[in-house]
């Protein structure tokens, strides 16, 4: 099956005069863990949203699982697994009554495997939602999620609030109950550290935008630092795709998008430099901090602080 | 400079000031309205139609809401971190509450006094000349200010007194609906212990108890408004007022202790049953999605439902004790029990409509459920159904049992069922559906009930105003009453239907859309 367990073409959403989207387009494959990565406000919620056909699109068109979100909500809803961000469950429920009141809901509710996660996340069955910890909250989400073995995972900052131990423990069991079984994850964070050691692909929102598509490692391959010379940078300035650009020291630090083609550049150029590997964190940072550099010299000035009362 | 009082008087006002509009607005017009087409000729009868009927019920949801809200929209955190102590926000809560609910008294007053000389539409003229206040058992006739003044601080007393007993009782309840329920089946209990009570007292002639009893009773909601029209000796009426005074007093003490632990208190981790946590087996999952609907929502309805019938049963108690009907009147016992069901199923028709969905249109539960499979036909329709025969067996069953035991045969039965039975079930549905789909659109308690109620009336208002308007074309003869009591029952049911199936239909369309307030 060739078609894409997400697929976005030019998607745009307003509310009110405020333009979140911004003609998105993205496409995940299956089998894939796709990090969806932003900062916050940068319309990751709202894109999920839609995809699960709460939120309909201004303009675009979305196909998740081949399905129109706004057309089959139900039938999509019923294919999808989905973990919101700070998920809230009714807090009178026990872990066991959540769990016998949904599962109608899903003809491929597997309830014995609800009952395998329920052990292996080491959950308190006869315990009231909202004497659960945190972590135990976000781990009785993913049972919500994934005890119906959907072929779509969407995860909406699941791990928000965690304490990194708890986060690290979260990301294993993701490995462990879903990539191991082949599934595809649509995994939102703007914890990029969270999210490196387990994405296929990455995509960056800012703004309303998509401003990078690619797999990991192409994105790390292809986004280098790059340190030289000030007069040099002038020289070869026209030819390198800079995300960000700072001072260090008598040199100059430049993040460069296609870092081959720079390499080949400043070689031809014999332009002394070095090469610094980054992370995905730094990667975002440059995408995400240096537009943000370039629009802040172009934007009005806030208004005031209103006085305190 | 600014002092955390002046903060804290700030952020309630913010929060009060439209609750004291609209809670203004909606007890000054029914005055008004009550005014023209009030029957009794009597003033003192109409401010205590008005305090009882109107302003009891929306102080006690006041009351519930002030005590709750932190807890329910999530800012208790927010209130616990700051450099304030949060029995100073208790205080700053408790002061801007009795407030909004005292503060129509004085105007609403005003109003029927300085009406008082023009003529009453629909209900002939007042039959005093001057005015009368009932003080220490004794009519005393006092200038139209002062009359006013002495009635506004009576009236005071006595919802000042039903928010302190609501604000106390509601103080460890984490939302408006089940704070609600809890203050209404305990003033409900209470009143119905204190009329149990005196009237044990009144029939074993036990005249000497009578002072205790009123000394006791002064600490009860309403506080000190039975003693001051009763006759008593000085000294019982220093004690009566000591006690009413030192009640109401702990009273606050005990809300503002619990208002202060509620907002500092964590949601604990579950220690015990995480090391307890390998279960065998878990129970097979809901039969269907219907049964698994119906189980949600009975298990939220629960408390509600049975502070309802808890109400019901007490007010009923209580009427028949105080009236001391005899079993052998048993139409004028069917009649009382028709007017405690309105009475109390008014209060509970709004509190349950507004429950059915408050929560699950929560900005964190409504994403939680719309982003499952779940059908949300099924899940506004299956709800919505449901309560109303909740609702039903609790009014309407009890009435329609006595009325079959009351009257004598089965055309008499069907007489009183077309025209008295069926307009007070209409009712009571019309104010369900109202609440409901006020909640559905507003997603706050506190407006969802004062609308309601402007709801219901509304329709009757402008189709009265209408036919006034029409009426001197002389197609129609000019109405016989107010807004409310110029229709025959038929048409005020028919009224009612229209009214109800809108407010339905909007509730639907609301909850499939996904339509109302968001920033809540």
């Amino acid at each position: 099956m060739n078609e894409p367990a997400i697929d976005l073409q030019a998607v745009y959403k307003s509310f009110r005069r405020t333009e979140v989207l911004r003609g998105v387009t993205l496409r995940v494959e299956r089998g894939k863990t796709f990090a969806f990565l932003g900062r916050n406000a940068a319309g990751k919620t709202t894109t999920i949203r839609m995809l699960l056909g709460l939120l309909k699109r201004d303009d675009g068109a979305i196909r998740v699982l081949g399905l129109d979100p706004s057309r089959e909500p139900l039938e999509l809803r019923r294919r999808v697994g989905y973990l919101a961000e700070d998920q809230t469950m009714w807090g009178w429920m026990k872990v066991e009554e959540i769990l016998r009141f949904v599962a109608p809901f899903y003809p491929t509710w597997d309830h014995d495997l609800a009952l395998k996660y329920v052990r292996d996340f080491e959950l308190p069955p006869s315990t009231k939602i909202k004497h659960l910890s945190k972590g135990q909250n976000v781990r009785l989400g993913l049972v919500l999620a994934l005890a119906h073995r959907p072929e779509l995972v969407i995860l909406d900052d699941p791990a928000l609030g965690l304490d990194p131990i708890m986060r690290k423990q979260f990301n294993r069991d993701l490995i462990t109950h879903l990539q191991g079984e082949g599934r595809t994850v649509f995994y939102s964070s703007h914890l990029l550290y969270e999210v490196e050691p387990v994405a296929d692909e990455v995509a960056i929102l800012d703004q309303g935008r998509v401003v990078r598509q690619a797999d990991t490692e192409s994105l790390r391959r292809d986004v280098k630092q790059l340190i030289l010379g000030r007069d040099a940078l002038a020289a070869v300035r026209g030819d390198l795709k800079i995300l960000d650009e700072r001072d260090d020291g008598e040199q100059i630090a430049v993040v460069v998008e296609g870092a081959a083609r720079a390499l080949d550049t400043l070689g031809r150029e014999g332009v002394e430099h070095r090469v610094v590997d980054l992370n995905l964190d730094e990667i975002f940072e440059a995408y995400v901090t240096g537009r943000r550099d370039e629009q802040a010299s172009t934007t009005k000035p806030q208004p005031e602080l209103q006085p305190l009362p | 400079m600014r002092t955390i009082w002046h903060s804290l008087a700030w952020k309630e006002w913010h929060e009060h000031k439209w609750k004291l509009a609209a809670v203004n607005a909606v007890v000054i017009a029914i005055t008004a309205g009550m005014y023209c087409a009030f029957k009794s000729p009597d003033l003192f009868e109409l401010t205590a139609a008005m305090a009882f009927g109107c302003l009891i019920p929306l102080t006690i949801y006041v009351a519930a809401s002030d005590a709750t809200a932190e807890r329910s929209r999530h800012t208790a955190p927010l209130l616990a971190a700051l450099s304030v102590p949060s029995w100073k926000a208790g205080i700053a809560k408790l002061v801007f509450g009795s407030i909004t609910c005292i503060s129509p008294l004085l105007p609403a007053l005003f109003i029927v006094t300085w009406m008082r000389p023009l003529p009453r539409p629909f209900a002939g003229n007042l039959v005093e000349d001057t005015l009368t206040f009932i003080w220490r058992g004794q009519q005393l006739k006092v200038a139209p200010w002062i009359w006013c003044i002495l009635s506004a601080l009576l009236d005071a007393s006595v919802v000042a007194s039903v928010y302190f007993w609501t604000a106390a009782t509601a103080a460890r309840r984490k939302d408006e609906v089940s704070g609600t329920a809890v203050a209404i089946a305990t003033v409900g209990s209470l009143w119905t212990i204190c009329m149990f009570v005196a009237n044990l007292l009144r029939q074993l002639a036990l005249g000497s108890w009578r002072g205790p009893a009123m000394i006791i009773s002064s600490a009860l909601p309403g506080g000190l408004t039975y003693v001051v029209t009763e006759h008593l000796p000085m000294p019982i009426l220093i004690a009566a007022a000591i006690s009413g005074i030192s009640a109401h007093y702990a009273l606050a003490v005990w809300f503002i202790r619990h208002f202060t632990s509620a907002v500092q208190e964590r949601e604990w981790p579950s220690l015990w049953h995480r090391t307890h946590s390998n279960s065998a087996w878990l129970a097979p999952p809901r039969r269907s999605k219907f049964s698994a609907i119906a189980w949600k929502q009975f298990r939220e309805i629960g408390p509600p439902l049975t502070a309802g019938i808890t109400a019901v049963t007490c007010v009923i108690v209580a009427i028949v004790l105080c009236n001391r009907v005899e079993y052998s009147e048993p139409r004028r016992f069917l009649e009382l029990i028709a007017c405690a069901a309105v009475y109390v199923g008014f209060i509970v028709a709004i509190t349950v409509g507004i429950g059915l969905l408050l929560n699950d249109l929560g900005p964190q539960l409504n994403t939680f459920w719309r982003s499952r499979p779940i059908n949300s036909d099924l899940w506004f329709w299956t709800r919505f159904c449901l309560v109303p025969l909740a609702l039903f067996f609790l009014t309407a069953l009890p009435m329609a049992l006595v009325a079959w035991w009351a009257l004598p045969s089965l055309d008499e039965i069907g007489n009183w069922i077309q025209p008295e039975f069926i307009v007070i079930v209409s009712v009571l549905l019309c104010l369900y559906a109202s609440a409901v789909a006020m909640t559905c659109l507003l997603r706050n308690a506190i407006y969802a009930a004062v609308l309601s109620i402007a709801l219901l009336v509304a329709p009757f208002v402008v189709l009265w105003l209408i036919w006034l308007l029409v009426a001197p074309l002389g197609f129609v003869p000019a109405p016989r009453s107010g807004a409310m009591g110029s229709f025959s029952n038929s048409a005020a049911f028919a009224i009612l239907v229209v009214t109800t199936t809108a407010a339905t239909i909007l509730s639907w369309l609301a909850v499939r859309n996904d339509w109302g307030r968001k920033n809540v």
